[in-house]
């Protein structure tokens, strides 16, 4: 029997399985539409052409899109999007492993002005290029916002970056590193440093519901924030659900913009 | 060699030239723990303060100067702990005396011809020189060369990362200052920066680089491609060696916090080795080396590299080990000797904003 609260969803997946676990985890909150129905919600995998699925789905009339992973498109694709999904009132979101660890939320609360350097590296099975980008966009989920990476080396397995950002209207320090490496999952570290705090995230790939780490360390001891063992994606798809608040278009922004800051480290100069 | 109670020579008898904070916090401590091992036999310090303190600290004899101190029968090797600027001529004096082993507080000297100097005469004497830099005798890091020796592990990325309270905290909880330091003219004026950053990397960097010199290829020379200084005491510096990226940073910030780690990741493999503070006594360090098949943890073992180096000179004095490569001690100097000075020269050539 249908739950007759339950959001009708579409699914645009090249990929087989991937979404079935997720959807199943929410029993009386989403079924997939039937063949030939109007879904309340599209669901697509961002490791295929995403930015062409969504503009199809806006111009059938979806309203409510999320994307699954989405892969680095190019910046001047995805402008467009953000606008097209504007216009028509939609509301599209970005469901990234690492940037929506629930943890993250965390590590953004701690965030003040007094933080003078944000110190990420981390490992990936991608190329640097793309590891920076996943990087960036843990940045751009703690608070970070105007970066510019001042300085960028890359090799043929690695990368290493300073630059600025702001940081509650305060200019802030970043250096960044990552390297590729398939023989283990991939692990990303966050370090926020000032003269007397210490914050610190760590966000692990590999497993769905692995919890990320944070952390703060003051003069007088340190706060572990609590382990959430609930993966990113499913994260996103219950906050869609539940409404929350109409981003439209933003998330996309954000993304065009760190995506252009990917594109910048793979010019040659 | 000194008398034991049974009347053989097997005791080792360490002469101590500069008994400032190093000396007293990590060698006296870790000698004493080593006895009969060793017996510190005579000390001398310019300071003669100090000198004197110690002596009547250790119940030892205070020579009159560096030469009545390598001239003693009782002293068959010595510890130098006196400021860089003296190492080479202290070190090459010690082997000229026939001394069998010189161990060098980092760093090993002041510029690479005075390390060169150094390592002609550890051939032409035979004697062994060894850099006190504990990390290159922490047992988390002996079972990381096993490792790698068996590896065949090329690095894209090495990062070495400090992260760490005052040196204060530490020597309070390792030790008492026998003579305070404003009593021998510690007071200095503040530094410029190129002679902060070149601080930087030859006494704090330095506990890790002759460990990424042995994660890169051979005989990579660095090209520093940026170098900044951090508040309130660090630095960031990255650079390419052979054709890996290597980041070093390290801060010394106002909470209790100590995350000091060496990472090496290549596309197939992955080490970590986790190490404790200076000064105490807090064991080894860990060591984790992941690739797809199979993962090795050393665990934290209870003696530190402190303790390491100095069995290590008993078992070179025994004839049990080789005595390391002087020319490569010579090497590993050079190599951070070129990081600080390119680090200084980008910071000199830094446009102010």
């Amino acid at each position: 029997m249908r739950d007759v609260a339950a959001t009708l969803l579409a699914l645009e997946s090249m990929q087989s399985g991937w979404a079935g676990g997720l959807v199943a985890s929410l029993p009386r909150s989403v079924r997939m539409v039937p063949n030939g129905g109007t879904p309340d919600l599209v669901l697509i995998d961002g490791c295929g052409s995403w930015v062409t699925l969504a503009h199809k789905w806006l111009a059938l009339g979806a309203r409510k899109i999320l994307v699954i992973e989405p892969r680095r498109e190019n910046s001047v694709d995805v402008a467009p999007l953000a606008h097209a999904v504007d216009a028509v009132g939609a509301d599209l979101r970005l469901s990234e492993t690492f940037p929506g660890n629930a943890a993250v939320a965390s590590m953004r609360e701690w965030m003040d002005p007094n933080y003078t350097e944000i110190v990420v590296n981390g490992f990936d099975s991608a190329r640097p290029t793309e590891v920076l980008m996943k990087q960036l966009r843990v940045l751009r989920s703690i608070g970070l916002s105007h970066v510019a990476l001042l300085q960028i080396r890359i090799v043929a397995a690695a990368y290493a970056a300073e630059g600025c950002a702001m940081l509650e209207g305060r200019n802030v320090q970043v250096r960044l590193t990552g390297a590729k490496c398939g023989a283990i999952p991939p692990q990303h570290e966050v370090i926020a440093l000032s003269e007397l705090q210490t914050a610190r995230l760590v966000v692990y790939g590999g497993a769905e519901a692995r919890p990320a780490e944070a952390s703060l360390t003051t003069p007088s001891g340190k706060h572990q924030s609590p382990a959430i063992f609930q993966g990113a994606h499913r994260h996103a798809l219950r906050a869609i659900l539940q409404g929350a608040v109409l981003e439209g278009g933003s998330a996309l922004r954000d993304f065009a913009e760190d995506a252009a800051i990917s594109e910048l480290a793979e010019t040659p100069r | 060699m000194a008398n034991s109670a049974n009347g053989s020579r097997s005791i080792l008898g360490v002469g101590i030239i500069g008994t400032g904070l190093a000396f007293q916090a990590i060698h006296a401590r870790v000698l004493a723990d080593l006895t009969p091992l060793f017996a510190i036999t005579a000390v001398w310090d310019s300071d003669v303060q100090r000198s004197a303190a110690a002596a009547a600290w250790l119940d030892v004899r205070a020579a009159r100067d560096l030469d009545d101190l390598l001239a003693d029968p009782a002293v068959d090797l010595v510890v130098i702990a006196s400021p860089a600027r003296f190492h080479a001529a202290q070190a090459i004096a010690a082997m000229r005396a026939g001394k069998r082993a010189v161990l060098i507080e980092k760093p090993l000297c002041a510029t690479p011809d005075e390390a060169d100097e150094i390592a002609t005469a550890a051939r032409l004497s035979g004697a062994a020189v060894l850099v006190g830099a504990m990390h290159s005798s922490d047992p988390a890091w002996l079972a990381a060369e096993k490792v790698l020796a068996e590896a065949n592990f090329a690095p894209s990325l090495v990062r070495s990362s400090i992260v760490i309270p005052p040196n204060a905290c530490f020597e309070d909880w390792a030790t008492e200052a026998v003579v305070d330091a404003q009593d021998v003219g510690a007071a200095r004026s503040p530094m410029q920066p190129a002679e902060l950053m070149r601080l930087c990397v030859l006494e704090l960097a330095i506990h890790d680089l002759p460990l990424v010199r042995r994660l890169l290829p051979q005989g990579a020379a660095p090209c520093v491609l940026s170098a900044r200084l951090r508040r309130p005491f660090g630095y960031a510096i990255t650079l390419l060696a052979g054709g890996v990226l290597v980041d070093m940073s390290a801060i010394i910030h106002g909470n209790w916090e100590t995350d000091w780690n060496l990472e090496a990741t290549a596309s197939d493999a992955r080490l970590k080795v986790a190490f404790t503070p200076s000064f105490v006594p807090a064991g080894s360090g860990t060591m984790i080396w992941q690739t797809r098949q199979r993962t090795i943890v050393h665990e934290p073992a209870a003696t530190n590299g402190y303790v390491g180096q100095w069995e290590a000179i008993a078992a070179i004095l025994n004839g049990e080990r080789p005595a390391p490569d002087p020319c490569d001690l010579a090497e590993d100097f050079r190599f951070a000797w070129t990081i600080a000075e390119q680090a200084v020269s980008l910071l000199e050539h830094e446009v102010p904003s």
